[in-house]
């Protein structure tokens, strides 16, 4: 009989439902349900993301020695009923969809997973973790630091939205929190709302505007919304935001203070809203770096590891780092809801089994480069093209596909990149990209509109050779998961200057976001930025060989490195997924593994005219 | 089997009975800053939960020993708890489907 420990951990209902699953502490497979359901951010029960980690692990669900849910619904409960009861009569509409959707669904947790697979383990019932300890466990356990200080923000969970943590060997300890209503992820996704973009997913869109203003709230949001004190722990003013209410994340309060109502969604931009951004930005950067200063006084480690929503903030992240607060940050890459999954297995294993945690040796993390989807072989994707009669060219030599790669990508042409098992967490990392050439001035205008079908005032990541990050980017630390951004080196830019430009375009941001900032300019940001991917051999050999004869081609190490999807589409995750959203865009070559594809030899595919309507837009 | 109208009625007078335990301006966190304060951090809340912890859902009674547990120090919504576990067995029944909606407030509550 095998002493292996395998254990699933499963985070759903809210939002980025996902599974994982670890082997004694090896993280084995990871993946979000939307990849699967093509549902994005879909919230439900993870059937299909749970079976995929069972394949990977190649076992059967009675092996499990433990299912572990990221999330305890009768604590979350306790915050909703309190709240509730504090606020009376008006929040009774949401007490009633609340119960219904946490007594009626989350609640039942065992049930979900049993009617999924037939078992709860050899523990015979779920383990609940807590929410902001899963978190925690997510970026502690896989991190390359046999002890780190351990900072989780979110929204909330539980009743949680911060919490500061110690790890150390196989053990984490909470050392303090802030609870609801106080919380930064809230506060800045009441920002997300007001500038008309989805809570949720809009926070990143938010993020990205904020260049192009001038932070010129900040006082009013310092004066008003939030308190801070000298060690970065705060309170909001309720009185300005809806969400105790269950109505709106704000409230009239909010709308005259900063005088009018909410932006519509998809109207255009204007500069209140640049500023807004700009202004949310500045203060979540100065909390983080008070807390960070704090945490690293209380721990005395000299290594941070982040997790939860706000640590999706790449840019708040750059700011910490060049703080160099702490000798080293690690942020877990699925730093959201769908992590808690891979959080929550560890918890298990190293505080319910107490088993110990492998000593950390060299800087390698073990997350395996995020790469923990489904992969697909060669035979797979080769009876997939041949099942439809695609046509395709197959290269047995790497290198003979890495020299025609370059040559077309120096050439303009925009690769659909499918290579090796899919990320886990929110970005892609060259396993499910669209990739093109930084340097063509008019690669990140034909990218939004030809492929993703969206006009956007974003940039879009540089993926760069790890050993020449510092060549084109004030950066000297890896960022292999997309987490941080840093300036591009000033002898690279251009003398551009992007305010005088938006006061002569009256604050269209379009007529702005095109030009030329740099030698790399469809990954400049207006600002000089870019949200950096560095590519490393050991965990993405075939997008780093492209990088590399690209070099060799042309003198430059960077691509531009954007998600394989449309807007609203979740990442493709299949061979499947790949070729429709290929067909359906206007992306020239598709590579799936050693397979290369060119469009004007594609039959055209019939009756596919309504595909846009399909995903709502994000 | 109950209809959604009667559970709609049911869970109305939960949350009545609720408020009517919970004294008018009982207060369960703070809504503002504290200038007397000099720290607004806190001592882990819920420790017993904040690790690892497990819920009995076998039956109506452990799920109320559940509840009773969580709310030891909360008194005046024990008289709801049973009300509430009946809830839980019966919305069991007759949930339908998962939604693929996320709510734009799902940070907050739901």
């Amino acid at each position: 009989m095998s002493s292996d420990k395998y254990i699933l951990g499963i985070s759903a209902f809210y939002h980025d439902a996902a599974a994982a699953i670890i082997k004694n502490g090896e993280i084995i497979a990871a993946a979000q349900e939307e990849r699967f359901t093509r549902v994005k951010h879909d919230p439900r029960f993870p059937v299909n993301a749970i079976n995929y980690c069972l394949e990977e692990a190649f076992i059967e669900a009675d092996d499990l020695e433990a299912v572990v849910f990221y999330d305890h619904p009768l604590l979350t409960w306790d915050r909703i009923v309190k709240n509730c009861a504090m606020i009376g009569e008006e929040s009774y509409p949401t007490f009633n969809s609340a119960l219904k959707s946490v007594l009626g669904i989350k609640l039942w947790v065992e049930e979900y997973t049993t009617k999924a697979i037939g078992t709860l383990g050899k523990t015979g019932k779920i383990i609940f973790a807590g929410h902001h300890m899963s978190h925690a466990a997510s970026s502690f356990y896989p991190s390359p630091f046999e002890e780190a200080a351990i900072l989780s923000l979110d929204g909330v969970g539980e009743w949680s939205t911060t919490t500061l943590g110690y790890g150390k060997g196989s053990d984490i300890k909470v050392l303090k929190e802030i609870n609801y209503p106080h919380s930064l992820g809230l506060l800045y996704s009441a920002f997300t709302y007001y500038c008309g973009f989805k809570v949720n997913s809009g926070e990143y869109k938010l993020m990205g505007l904020a260049p192009y203003g001038k932070p010129t709230y900040v006082k009013e949001i310092y004066d008003h919304l939030i308190d801070v004190k000298a060690d970065g722990s705060f309170r909001l003013n309720t009185d300005y935001f809806g969400y105790l209410k269950g109505d709106k994340t704000t409230n009239a309060k909010f709308h005259e203070l900063f005088k009018g109502e909410p932006r519509k969604p998809e109207s255009k931009i204007t500069r209140k809203e640049m500023d807004l951004a700009a202004s949310i930005q500045v203060v979540t950067e100065e909390i983080m770096i008070k807390i960070a200063r704090h945490i690293r006084e209380l721990t005395g480690s000299k290594n941070l590891c982040l997790s939860g929503g706000v640590a999706l903030n790449c840019v708040a992240n750059g700011k910490l780092e060049a703080q160099k607060i702490f000798d080293n940050i690690w942020i877990q890459p699925a730093a959201g809801d769908a992590g808690g999954a891979l959080g929550a297995a560890f918890v298990a294993l190293h505080l319910y089994f107490k088993e110990s945690r492998a000593p950390r040796t060299g800087n390698k993390d073990s997350q395996h480069g995020t790469y923990l989807g489904p992969a697909f072989s060669e035979a797979e994707i080769g009876a997939f093209l041949d099942r439809h009669e695609y046509p395709y060219t197959k290269f047995e030599s790497d290198a003979d596909q890495h020299t025609l790669l370059a040559k077309e990508l120096d050439s303009g042409k925009i690769l659909g990149f499918f290579s090796g098992r899919m990320e886990f967490g929110p970005r892609s990392l060259g396993g499910r990209s669209i990739i093109g050439d930084a340097r063509k001035t008019d690669m990140q205008s034909k990218m939004n509109l030809k492929i993703k079908y969206r006009e956007s005032f974003r940039p879009f990541a540089p993926a760069v050779l790890a050993e020449d990050v510092s060549a084109y980017f004030k950066l000297d630390t890896e960022s292999p998961y997309m987490l941080l951004v840093a300036p591009v080196k000033e002898n690279l830019r251009t003398n551009v200057n992007s305010e005088e430009q938006l006061k002569e375009n009256n604050d269209d941001m379009l007529g702005v976001i095109n030009q030329a900032r740099s030698t790399i300019p469809a990954v400049t940001h207006v600002d000089f930025s870019a949200r950096i991917q560095t590519v490393h051999l050991d965990t993405n050999k075939r997008f780093y060989e492209l990088l590399t004869a690209f070099k060799a081609l042309t003198g430059s190490g960077v691509l531009v490195n954007t998600s394989f999807n449309v807007r609203g589409e979740p990442i493709v995750c299949t061979p499947k997924d790949a070729y429709q959203c290929f067909m359906r865009t206007e992306i020239d070559i598709l590579v799936l593994e050693n397979f290369v594809l060119f469009k004007p030899l594609q039959p055209k595919i019939d009756n596919d005219e309504n595909w846009k309507q399909q995903y709502e837009l994000d | 089997m109950n209809s959604t109208n009667q559970v709609d009625d049911r869970i109305r007078k939960v949350f009545d009975a609720m408020t009517q335990e919970v004294k008018s301006g009982k207060t369960y966190f703070p809504l503002h800053a504290d200038a007397s304060l000099s720290s607004y951090y806190e001592k882990p809340q819920h420790e017993a939960y904040a690790y690892f912890s497990f819920i009995d859902t076998k039956d109506r009674e452990h799920l109320l020993t559940s509840f009773n547990e969580l709310w030891k120090a909360n008194q005046e919504l024990k008289p709801v708890a049973s009300a509430m576990c009946d809830l839980a067995f019966d919305l069991r029944e007759i949930q339908g489907e998962q939604s693929t909606d996320l709510s734009p407030f799902v940070y907050t509550l739901y």
